[in-house]
């Protein structure tokens, strides 16, 4: 509303200032900067508008405006006006096109790195969709042979057990919707987030067979985190990415210790992702950031240098440490949006 | 000694532990489940027959690890491996050792039913063996020094007479011993005796 107000009263400006000028004036020639606002407007179709009601308006202004000039002389600064004008809604209309084809790039890239990560995670994926798979069919197979073999007298075996398969399906199933929405294409518009709520889900995707690995998970989280505003997906993107890079780490090693931790000191929230690998070796540590960049056998290199782009885009900053005593720490900050956090 | 044979599940996923539990006892099978390799190594010691489900992915100590160190402490346990994904390597390498079957996850409950009670018919025919010769041995063991000595020189085939000879004493007496000592083990007759002294461990040719 306040860019429509600000549109009009520059078209009320130029107008008045056109109808003060005789004809002979190129008095139409500042609507390109009406036109020009196009730019701040969401959609291109509002930059049409503008370009519209600026060609109403020189023609108004060549009935309205005080005589001055021979008719010629008047047509041509007329023409010239509406040239410019237009001149300039296509320009911008191109301007914005090129915009929202790379914004689409960048989701498109985001999208194929988080395919990418599940993907270096399929195989323990598999083994764990499969284990409750393997339960459910054990449980309902107990119940069966229960049945035959005791009748009525096993109703409650029989019972319990269909109801602990039932169980287990929902823990499939859970596991497969996260997935699903991780490696959706769909990315969410920016809203107010609980970073801990977030980490809790990504920690549920990336850390699920951390335990059978042997690691020891430790989660930090800052009560009364205030919210920060940002897209979901995204940032659930970074963390995910961070925690497998941890995890990764770990397992060359024999301590296996992970620890996430989140805190806040009014203006930012911070997240700090540290693992006791063996930290990243000099020579990778100065491109760390950069695309292509990769020592994992099947990885592509861009999980950080994504995460890096993102954590940006939300006028946060990534970075990485040593940790004292052997490892990594991974650290970003994102702006608080609001102190009040969520109930 | 023939307490009821038990069926012993090792895997690291509770549910799956959880499942195979219902499953078994569904069917009155006795059973008892360990979280992991090393839970099942400090209880083995008394774990002398039965049948165990043995998962191969375990964090500390894998499947094939155990197999491996209970073989090691001569197990006579019956071992059925158990994996999420085939892995044919790993299943050559575990029936090498020794294992009854290897069974891949998800099985159905015909294909593990019939495989445990196979390994319970062949542990109950083991056990027996081990019986009867934990039998011969008390026996064996219950024989005087002398009357000993009377079967090492039997069963190295010695006729009564050089026995008395080489042990200085009356044909007579050594006849008494040797009618004691098939009274004593039960042996039907000469061949029987040797079969049994070998089967306890008695070596004839020394």
């Amino acid at each position: 509303m306040k860019l429509i107000a600000l549109s009009a009263t520059l078209a009320l400006v130029i107008f008045t200032f056109d109808l003060m000028l005789p004809l002979g004036v190129a008095g139409g020639a500042p609507y390109v900067a009406l036109v020009l606002m196009g730019v701040w407007y969401p959609n291109v179709k509002h930059l049409y508008i503008l370009g519209e009601v600026a060609t109403i308006l020189v023609i108004l202004g060549f009935f309205l405006s005080p005589p001055g000039g021979t008719l010629w002389v008047v047509l041509t600064n007329r023409g010239l006006s509406l040239f410019g004008i237009w001149i300039t809604v296509f320009l911008i209309s191109s301007w914005i096109k090129t915009q929202k084809e790379l914004r689409d790039r960048r989701a498109e890239l985001r999208h194929v790195s988080r395919l990418s990560d599940m993907g270096q995670m399929s195989t323990s994926l598999a083994h764990e969709i499969n284990q409750p798979l393997t339960a459910i069919g054990i449980y309902i197979q107990a119940a069966r042979r229960t049945l035959e073999n005791k009748g009525a007298e096993g109703h409650d075996k029989v019972y319990e057990n269909l109801e602990k398969a039932v169980s287990q399906a929902d823990r499939a199933s859970q596991l497969i919707s996260k997935l699903r929405s991780f490696i959706s294409k769909g990315e969410t518009e920016p809203a107010p987030l609980n970073i801990n709520t977030i980490i809790i889900e990504s920690r549920d995707l990336a850390l699920f067979d951390a335990e059978k690995r042997g690691i020891k998970v430790r989660s930090k989280l800052a009560r009364n985190l205030p919210l920060v505003l940002g897209d979901k997906v995204q940032i659930q993107q970074v963390i995910v990415n961070l925690l497998r890079n941890s995890h990764e780490a770990l397992m060359d090693v024999k301590l296996r210790e992970l620890t996430i931790s989140t805190s806040s000191d009014g203006e930012a929230v911070e997240v700090i992702v540290e693992d006791t690998g063996d930290g990243i070796s000099p020579e990778i540590l100065g491109n760390l950031f950069m695309p292509f960049n990769t020592t994992k056998a099947n990885g592509m290199g861009i999980g950080l240098s994504i995460c890096r782009t993102i954590i940006e885009e939300h006028e946060g900053k990534l970075w990485s440490e040593k940790r004292p005593g052997g490892g990594t720490k991974f650290y970003f900050t994102l702006p608080v949006f609001s102190d009040t956090p969520e109930p | 000694m023939t307490t009821e044979p038990k069926i012993y599940i090792v895997d690291d996923d509770a549910t799956i532990r959880d499942s195979m539990r219902a499953l078994l006892e569904s069917v009155d099978l006795a059973v008892e489940t360990f979280p992991t390799a090393l839970d099942f190594l400090n209880s083995s010691e008394n774990i002398k027959t039965g049948c165990l489900l043995l998962d191969v992915q375990m964090p500390d100590m894998n499947g094939l690890e155990l197999q491996q160190r209970l073989i090691e402490q001569g197990t006579s346990l019956q071992i059925i491996i158990i994996t999420g994904h085939a892995d044919v390597p790993v299943a050559v390498k575990s029936l090498k050792a020794g294992a009854l079957d290897f069974i891949e996850k998800p099985f159905k409950d015909d294909v593990i039913l019939d495989c445990i009670h196979r390994a319970l018919e062949i542990d109950e025919k083991n056990s027996k063996e081990l019986q009867s010769l934990e039998e011969a041995k008390a026996r064996v063991e219950s024989l005087t020094i002398r009357e000993y000595q009377v079967l090492e020189k039997l069963i190295q085939g010695h006729p009564n007479k050089v026995v008395a000879f080489q042990l200085g004493i009356s044909i007579r007496t050594v006849e008494v011993h040797r009618a004691r000592i098939f009274n004593k083990t039960g042996a039907r007759n000469l061949a029987h005796l040797v079969r049994m002294a070998m089967d306890i461990g008695i070596d004839p040719s020394s």
